[in-house]
């Protein structure tokens, strides 16, 4: 009698956990949702930068033109831009650039914000809900969930909503395009042949938009098309005939990219920075300049050479010189971490508990390069399980840990050698995918630890 | 000549360990540099009082440090250089008479303590390149400007930290040979002496700062369900061992109680935390505490009950302890870099700090991790059932529980020196992110691949 009570008791546990498993985890991404909306008050709200009305200026450029791929601003914010303009046009009226201010209500901005918001949500649950889907215990399933939609729900990440430049979209379209990523990686290695076309479809699309918000973003499509390559590698999946579909997209991407980008002059303003704070305050480094070409700064011809040879000059030079590029990576690559924390807006409304948030946000993306390093050990660890292929999904896993590393630390080092401004904010997409993948990577080590050993199969 | 890979692999350790320690000597200056801080003073005079009699257990400062200062201070010696850098006084270290032994002392024990933490933490690690990845962590971990530059300053955080890993170390191996006892791998004599050489360094660390007597506590109450296995209970030195440790708490807490050094610090907490609300007074007044109006009668409860009240008070109110904890988060996440001088900024000083910055991350997520690691490696212990995992789990168990505890107990029992009396308990929680995500990644590494018959 008892063994069968302990048997009922087990089998009512078993489905409970079974529909635990299928509604725990949505249900934690919803009502995190519905608290990440009221916690930051009314989404309409926003505030301006700087860089804000280079982006509404760019968005005006014709839609059919070379510009709007070349010009300030890229293709997507350009479009976003454009598409969502009111009639009256927009309206800044709170510029937190200056001085750290308060969100207000600023006409045609509002749209903006609330596709930020909407996008932000979207991307994060996705992603939360699309690894849980490939973790097994359920308790890590759990408590990774809550970890991602904290990391993405916090100040740190979700302030950045209301902020009119391109942090928000980055982040949010890359959670969105990740999301899809994993869903096709375990889906393409559970079944080779299985039909990806949906994901891939949807992954195109969130990819395209993304790389053309920022010129660094570029960079991922070279470590994607790597990746994708390395798989076609195998007979495996070299059958599958999305996969090199999926290659020749990235590429496409990556010649328009290199191509639009390299006609455009919105990196002179990066490069004039670089020239007047690093090279041209040494004589050493000003006499090397010279050989290559560069004319004297002081001299009419300068400004010319500038908008046509500064670029190319550079890259010669940092070749000629590569000590230059290496100490400033090493300089520069711990200050990336820290000050994450955006200033152009305080918020008021529910101070106490935006203070917890705060500091549950503090724990989860710490500003130092502790999560470098937890990465590469991690990563590693994980590496040498797909070798060893002796858990399910540690390939797979393996796999997009290798993107996200890559992807992350392509884009850090143009971004520490392409400007000397404002470089917290532009590492920001790298050091967040840092901080993201610590957590990730220890929930799949856990996981995987956590597997009950393999019973013997008797064939 | 062809090395077998057990030999190569002992040669790199043994290249690891060199250029650690050359490293460790050759980058902080003389080892027999010091700085004194405000407390020095009462180091010294502590260390004045009669050898293993209960004043030397209830004095201003406990035995350990006094057994320290008594060993190298003669009748003659000169009064140690202060710093004081809330005053703005901070000074150079200097090579002085006394003095200097001790702090040749603090720095001998501290390569010798990490140095064995490395050595036995790859020992126990399956994995030859989790070998050399832990044992390098460790000893980066030991010997970065953020732990090395302790040892030169005369308190008792740098015997903490150097006799800590000391333990952990010795309690690392013990713990290993005691779950494989049965089987007969080790030398069981090896291991019985092993034993109570851990069980001397313990109890020498435990009475460094009142609240590392806690820790026996702890390892009692870890240890003596394990009594309830037959082929534990057959470990010879196990049970005598757990004795001498149950007598040594009681000694440790009586002598504490009768001390007066807890009452200055009863006094700071009363005055921030409790007289200035209300509502806490009334419920401290609850628990017996006089009308603070009382002067004469209030004073003298400080001075006799006023810690177990206040005990009674914290156990009764969690949401205090939350709020407060959430309050002085800031504390939590500090450098902790010593305060009292300035290392001569010798070449590759700043990429030190950089390095050390990483181990030692300032951030609250080590806590969550910390949690996460620990309580994974127990669920594996019971799910895998292998002694390997097992033993990790216990260790992980003891290590986390004693950090927490000792964290809180610094975190309320104090709020003079803060920071400093908490740096103990904060680095255990960041050594054992390390320590534990390189156990992780070893016993995945290991997994056995499904059988087929």
């Amino acid at each position: 009698m008892l063994k069968n009570m302990a048997e009922t008791i087990r089998d009512k546990a078993n489905k409970f956990s079974k529909v635990f498993n299928r509604f725990a985890v949505p249900s934690i991404i919803i009502i995190a949702s519905v608290i990440r909306i009221w916690v930051y008050d009314d989404p309409k709200l926003s505030v301006a930068g700087n860089d804000t009305i280079s982006y509404v200026e760019a968005s005006h450029v014709p839609l059919f033109s070379s510009e709007i791929m070349t010009g300030r601003r890229l293709l997507s914010t350009n479009l976003i831009y454009k598409a969502l303009e009111p009639k009256d046009g927009y309206e800044i009226l709170a510029n937190g650039s200056i001085e750290t201010t308060h969100r207000i209500f600023q006409p045609g901005f509002d749209r903006i914000v609330i596709l930020q918001l909407i996008l932000s949500v979207i991307g994060w649950g996705l992603l939360a809900f699309f690894i849980s889907e490939q973790i097994k215990n359920s308790y890590i399933k759990v408590i990774s969930t809550v970890t991602i939609i904290l990391f993405a729900f916090t100040p740190q990440m979700a302030d950045w909503d209301s902020i009119l430049m391109s942090e928000s979209l980055t982040f949010s379209l890359f959670a969105l395009q990740l999301a899809f990523l994993i869903k096709l990686g375990f889906t393409i290695y559970k079944d080779p042949n299985s039909n990806i076309f949906p994901y891939l479809a949807a992954w195109a699309i969130t990819y395209f938009v993304w790389t053309f918000l920022r010129d660094t973003n570029l960079f991922a499509s070279f470590v994607t098309g790597g990746m994708v390559g390395i798989l076609l590698f195998s007979i495996r999946y070299r059958k599958n005939k999305y996969l090199p579909r999926m290659l020749a997209l990235v590429t496409t991407i990556l010649i328009i990219g290199l191509i639009t980008s390299g006609n455009s002059t919105r990196s002179l303003v990066q490069i004039v920075n670089i020239y007047n704070d690093d090279l041209l305050v040494s004589p050493a480094r000003v006499a090397t300049l010279t050989e290559l070409g560069m004319p004297d700064p002081a001299s009419a011809e300068y400004r010319a050479w500038f908008q046509e040879k500064s670029t190319t000059t550079l890259i010669k030079f940092m070749l000629i010189h590569p000590g230059y590029p290496a100490t400033k990576i090493i300089n520069d690559f711990p200050l990336a971490f820290t000050e994450i924390k955006q200033t152009y807006f305080n918020i008021r409304e529910h101070a106490s508990t935006r203070k917890f948030l705060v500091a549950i946000g503090d724990t989860l993306h710490p500003e130092n390069m502790t999560p470098f390093l937890l990465n590469i050990f991690l990563l590693y660890g994980l590496f040498l399980l797909a070798v060893k292929n002796t858990s399910e999904t540690s390939r797979p896993w393996a796999w997009i840990g290798v993107w996200l590393f890559l992807t992350a630390t392509t884009a850090l080092i143009p971004t520490i050698l392409g400007d000397t401004w404002a470089l917290n904010r532009h590492a920001l997409f790298s050091t967040m995918i840092y901080r993201m993948s610590m957590w990730l990577f220890a929930f799949i080590v856990m996981d995987i630890a956590l597997e009950p050993p393999p019973k013997p199969q008797i064939i | 000549m062809r090395l077998s890979k057990r030999t190569l692999l002992n040669l790199t350790m043994a290249i690891i360990l060199a250029m650690g320690i050359w490293f460790r000597v050759s980058r902080y200056g003389d080892l027999r540099l010091s700085v004194g801080m405000p407390d020095t003073h009462t180091f010294v005079e502590s260390a004045n009082t009669p050898f293993l009699s209960i004043k030397d257990f209830s004095s201003r400062r406990l035995f350990t440090t006094n057994l320290l200062y008594r060993l190298s201070l003669g009748k003659e010696c000169p009064p140690p250089i202060v710093s004081i850098p809330f005053e703005g006084n901070e000074t150079d270290r200097g090579v002085l008479a006394c003095f200097s032994s001790i702090a040749l002392i603090q720095n001998l024990l501290s390569m010798v303590g990490w140095s064995v933490l490395a050595l036995t933490t790859a020992r126990w690690i399956k994995s030859p390149i989790y070998k050399i990845l832990s044992a390098i962590t460790i000893l980066s971990f030991g010997f970065s400007p953020q732990i090395a530059e302790w040892d030169s300053v005369l308190s008792s955080e740098a015997l903490s930290i150097s006799l800590l890993v000391f333990t952990l170390a010795l309690f690392q191996e013990v713990a290993f040979r005691i779950a494989y006892y049965k089987d007969g791998l080790y030398n069981n004599k090896v291991t019985n002496i092993l034993f109570f050489f851990w069980a001397l360094v313990f109890l020498l660390w435990c009475f460094i700062r009142d609240v590392q007597i806690y820790a026996i506590a702890i390892t009692l109450m870890l240890a003596v369900p394990l009594l309830y296995f037959h082929e534990i209970r057959q470990i010879k030195p196990l049970t005598p061992t757990l004795i001498i440790l149950g007598l040594a708490f009681l000694l440790g807490t009586k002598t504490a109680q009768a001390s007066d050094r807890w009452q200055l610090s009863m006094m700071h907490v009363m005055n921030y935390h409790i007289l200035p609300y209300p509502s806490r007074v009334e419920s401290m007044i609850n628990y017996g505490m006089p009308n603070p109006e009382s002067v004469e009668v209030y004073n003298i409860w400080l001075n006799s009950k006023a810690n177990k009240d206040y005990g009674m008070f914290l156990v009764t109110h969690p949401g205090f302890i939350i709020s407060t904890i959430f309050d002085l988060s800031g504390y939590l996440n500090s450098d902790f870099l010593q305060p009292y001088f300035s290392l001569e900024k010798k070449q590759l000083y700043d990429q030190m700090l950089v390095m050390g910055e990483m181990l030692h991350p300032q951030t609250n997520g080590i806590y969550l991790l910390s949690f996460l690691l620990a309580t994974s490696l127990m669920v594996s212990a019971i799910t895998q059932k292998d002694k390997t995992t097992m033993t990790w789990a216990w260790l992980a168990a003891w290590i986390f529980i004693y950090a927490s505890i000792s964290l809180l107990l610094s975190l309320f029992g104090d709020i003079d020196g803060t920071r400093r009396h908490i740096y103990p308990s904060v680095e255990l929680f960041r050594l054992s992110n390390w320590i534990f995500l390189f156990v992780h990644l070893d016993l995945i590494n290991h997994r056995l691949p499904s059988q087929t018959l």
